[in-house]
């Protein structure tokens, strides 16, 4: 079973991701803030990271940062779903490591899926 | 000079240089001729005197030669002498012992034999003899006499001889064999006479030898000879002068070898050796008869003469030297040169008055001439100096006649000339006066022109120096040919420094987001080289003196003069820092806004979506339908929701315009694909004509690629089922065309003014559907415009609509903004 770390600070959208991502078969784990997603880490040791840019604490670029700095974590994909739409947002995302840059209010749960299946299989 | 002095001048160095030169010729040849006659005199009276002197010592031989042959008591006392001795045997001896008892006389005692014969009667007779001569001659002309037979014995004495015998004697044996024997002068210190020794040979009548006599002969007769040589000599004229008669001249005697005898002026010579005048003289070989020699700085004529003797006297080879001071022999020059010089003066002084005359009669016509040369001088052309002469002057003088002629005429024909061109020269005054009077108008009219400009200069700078923004205008140089205030306040430098340097030296503008801080003054060399406005990019930092950045924007504007040239350009900016700061927190707040709307939505959307997939538990047909509303809602909200932001983000002018070469066929086609669905759904029949010879272009797909998508998606939302839409892609001109047409409900005329603005929908498809934004074609037409295209459309209601929109061939601008469209 393919585990996924998951960024997300909104209780709804973490609850949605909840729901939809263990039916399709994934071990996750949340957390609400960038500095929680690090820590969960090295133990939890995702397949993927699913990270939402605007968060307390750390924000996602900077937990990016942090895992692409990492020995450990720096093989990890990182999937952006962020509502932040703007193009530098989504270069700098991809700049700094992510594999791939989703806006959340753009893609249903069933796209996302499938986007995150394409990312594991090439891992 | 004048020529009247030049000819006096000339006539007395002529004068005195023959006058010099005569004169010095003159005393040379007289003084040659001088010397010759007195050195010739002089030998001749040297001659004279030389054989004077040789006579009277052969007439004083002959004389007692005479004597002694023809007295009868010397004879007889010879003989018995001689007979008596030529008996005598062994006679040297006799004569021997005789001769020793002569010597033995003490001093004055006299032997018996000396006595016997010294008082002899003939003895006796030789000192009367002496006497009467002494009487005579009023001297001791003869101091002594002896006489010898023929054995040389004294037979008769005047006084005591030192000898007995004096056969062995030179003179004795010269006597005897020559008959006459003069001996050379001797001096006798204890009677300080100078003698000579006549030696006579005595004879009888039949020419037998008897005996010799000796005679000393005290020649103070010769010597005043000698004396009266000089007396003489002396010129009585020149007596009064007593400085030159005595020393000056001199007669003097030398002997043979040249011992000096007898001087007159210096007496007895002491036989001092004064051979160098025979030197000299060279006698024997040339046998010079004068001579000029330098004596103690002085010169003195010798003369002389040998004297050879007389008849059987054959002298002593004795010289006579006459000498006398050459100042003397020149003395009678004096008068001559005193004679001359006076002549001299004489001709001087003549010569100068001939001189005088001469100067004048030539230089008369040479003056005339002067004073006709100033008479033309004074301008007076008519007078003549008519000279009829034949000589130089007077040639000269017809030719300056001729020659004032010639000036004559040619002044007047000058004159005439001169007259001619007054004439033209007054007439040409006048044009130019008159042409001066209208320069000064012109002149008049340029400044008040220039006051005009002046004027209007002043306005103009008071007009840019009251706009509120930054002005500064650029020549074809690009060199600030004007600036205002406001941009010297902004930039920080001064009016000097700006004024006529290159405008980047005091302008910089720097892009915000460039790290190198790299300089951004193209926009300015567009606009003059494009001759169209130029935007300076957004986010453009001006960069001051200190290095301040502060936030403009501006535009910069070609210049152009009524015939489109573009002269330069201006350009104005503005200090857009709190613009941008409000821009910068409104899209701050807009992303954050957007952020925050869309995360419910995405929420919901999600929760929608598990809902119809039945992820809560199988839902019925109306929870399903239900659900569906709200996800439909829901999606709208997101659409309006990423609309909103587009809008906005365009309407801050900070889309980032991404040109790059783009198949616009393949764009068309993946925009095509994308609204297949929704075409396919309402059975819509869509035709496709793309020229194939499109070439690529510099576009922004995505961009360019919302046009195509709003067009076509209104055209497939406002035409009805089965409907008809059709997109043509061509080249036209310079720009890609693209038309969108439609055959559905076409739009009403009064919207038609309003359809482009922000959240207008007509209100015939309001009622169709009440779904969309209104914002589309505002979103395509902002597309559009940056893009540098143009957009428009034909409606005609319940008929359809067309749209085109161009591309410009050149490509789009890229365009640094900040944002891209939220797709």
């Amino acid at each position: 079973m393919k585990k996924i770390l998951i960024a997300e600070d909104d209780r709804f959208l973490a609850n949605a991701y909840r729901v939809k991502l263990t039916k399709a078969g994934f071990e996750i784990k949340i957390a609400s803030d960038g500095a929680e997603a690090l820590s969960l880490l090295k133990d939890f040791t995702p397949d993927l990271v699913l990270l939402d840019l605007v968060m307390p604490i750390k924000d996602g670029f900077g937990v990016l940062e942090e895992i692409k700095k990492d020995p450990r974590f720096k093989n990890i994909p990182v999937l952006i779903a962020s509502n932040l739409g703007q193009k530098e947002d989504l270069d700098k995302g991809i700049a700094l490591g992510a594999v791939d840059y989703i806006v959340k209010s753009d893609l249903s749960l069933e796209e996302l899926i499938l986007k995150i299946n394409k990312i594991l299989k090439i891992a | 000079m004048k020529i009247k002095s030049k000819i006096i001048l000339s006539f007395l160095i002529s004068v005195v240089v023959i006058a010099f030169f005569s004169f010095v010729v003159i005393r040379y040849i007289s003084k040659n001729i001088v010397i010759e006659l007195i050195g010739d005199y002089n030998t001749l009276l040297s001659e004279n005197n030389g054989r004077s002197i040789d006579r009277l010592i052969y007439y004083r031989l002959e004389r007692w030669e005479s004597y002694m042959g023809s007295n009868r008591e010397i004879l007889e006392l010879l003989n018995s002498s001689n007979e008596k001795f030529d008996q005598i045997t062994d006679r040297d001896n006799y004569i021997k012992n005789q001769d020793e008892l002569w010597r033995n006389s003490d001093g004055d005692k006299t032997s018996e034999l000396m006595g016997s014969i010294i008082k002899n009667p003939f003895s006796e007779g030789l000192r009367d003899r002496i006497n009467f001569y002494t009487d005579k001659y009023g001297y001791d002309i003869f101091p002594e006499i002896f006489i010898t037979n023929k054995y040389g014995v004294n037979v008769a004495q005047s006084q005591k001889t030192s000898d007995y015998n004096q056969a062995d004697e030179v003179w004795w044996q010269k006597a005897k064999n020559e008959k006459l024997y003069v001996s050379d002068v001797v001096y006798d210190e204890s009677s300080h006479i100078n003698a000579l020794e006549l030696s006579i040979r005595i004879d009888d009548s039949e020419n037998n030898f008897l005996g010799v006599a000796k005679i000393v002969y005290n020649i103070k007769d010769i010597f005043q000879i000698i004396d009266e040589i000089v007396q003489n000599s002396t010129s009585e004229i020149f007596d009064a002068n007593s400085n030159f008669s005595r020393e000056t001249v001199d007669a003097f005697l030398l002997t043979k070898e040249g011992k000096l005898i007898y001087s007159a002026n210096n007496g007895f010579g002491n036989f001092v050796d004064k051979s160098v005048y025979l030197d000299k003289f060279n006698i024997k070989e040339k046998h010079l008869p004068y001579l000029v020699i330098k004596e103690n700085g002085e010169d003195i004529l010798f003369s002389h003469s040998d004297l050879l003797g007389y008849k059987e006297y054959r002298g002593l080879d004795w010289t006579l030297f006459i000498s006398k001071n050459t100042k003397e022999v020149f003395l009678p020059l004096v008068e001559i040169n005193k004679g001359i010089g006076f002549v001299n003066l004489i001709s001087l002084g003549v010569s100068i008055i001939i001189a005088f005359f001469i100067a004048r009669f030539l230089s008369k016509p040479i003056n005339k001439l002067l004073s006709d040369t100033e008479i033309f001088e004074q301008g007076d052309l008519n007078h003549k100096s008519g000279t009829n002469s034949k000589d130089e002057i007077g040639q000269l003088s017809r030719s300056f006649d001729k020659m004032i002629l010639s000036i004559k005429k040619s002044r007047q024909d000058v004159d005439r000339k001169v007259e001619e061109q007054t004439k033209e020269i007054v007439q040409k005054g006048k044009d130019m006066e008159d042409q001066q009077k209208a320069i000064l108008n012109i002149l008049e009219d340029v400044e008040e022109e220039k006051q005009k400009v002046s004027l209007e200069k002043d306005r103009i700078d008071a007009i840019l120096h009251s706009i509120g923004d930054g002005v500064f205008v650029v020549n074809s140089n690009l060199e600030i040919i004007l600036i205002n205030q406001v941009a010297l306040d902004l930039c920080g430098y001064s009016l000097e420094e700006s004024l006529g340097k290159k405008y980047d030296k005091v302008l910089n503008f720097v892009f915000e987001g460039d790290k190198q801080g790299k300089i951004n003054n193209k926009f300015v060399k567009d606009a003059i080289a494009t001759g169209e406005v130029q935007e300076m990019a957004n986010h453009t930092m001006l960069v001051t003196k200190d290095g301040l950045k502060i936030s403009v924007a501006d535009s910069a504007a070609p210049l152009k003069d009524s015939n489109q040239k573009i002269l330069g350009c201006v350009v104005v900016f503005r200090d857009v820092t709190k613009e941008r700061e409000v821009d910068r927190m409104k899209t701050e707040f807009i992303s954050l806004a957007s952020h925050q709307l869309r995360t419910p939505l995405s929420a919901m959307k999600w929760f929608c979506e598990m809902l119809l997939n039945n992820d809560a538990g199988k839902l019925n047909k109306e929870q399903f339908e239900f659900v569906t509303n709200i996800s439909q809602s829901n999606e709208r909200m997101i659409a309006l929701v990423n609309s909103l932001l587009n809008i906005s983000r365009i309407e801050s002018g900070r889309i980032i315009i991404d040109p790059k070469p783009t198949d616009v066929k393949k764009l068309v086609e993946e925009i095509l694909a994308e609204i297949k669905n929704n075409i396919a759904e309402k059975k819509q029949q869509i035709t496709v004509k793309i020229d194939s010879s499109l070439p690529k272009v510099n576009i922004d797909p995505k961009l360019t690629g919302e046009v195509y998508k709003n067009l076509l998606t209104n055209a497939n939302k406002y035409t009805s089922e089965k409907g008809k839409i059709s997109i043509t892609v061509t080249v036209k001109d310079d720009f890609i065309l693209s038309q969108i047409s439609d055959n559905g409900v076409g739009i009403p005329k009064k919207d038609q003014k309003l359809i482009f603005e922000k959240f207008y929908r007509a209100e015939n498809i309001v009622k169709l559907e009440t779904e969309g934004t209104g914002l589309g074609l505002y979103l395509a037409k902002s597309i559009v415009e940056s893009s540098g295209g143009k957009i428009w459309f034909e409606s005609k209601e319940e008929e359809g609509s067309s749209f085109w929109f161009t591309i410009p061939l050149v490509g789009v601008k890229p365009k640094k903004g900040e944002v891209g469209l939220d797709s």
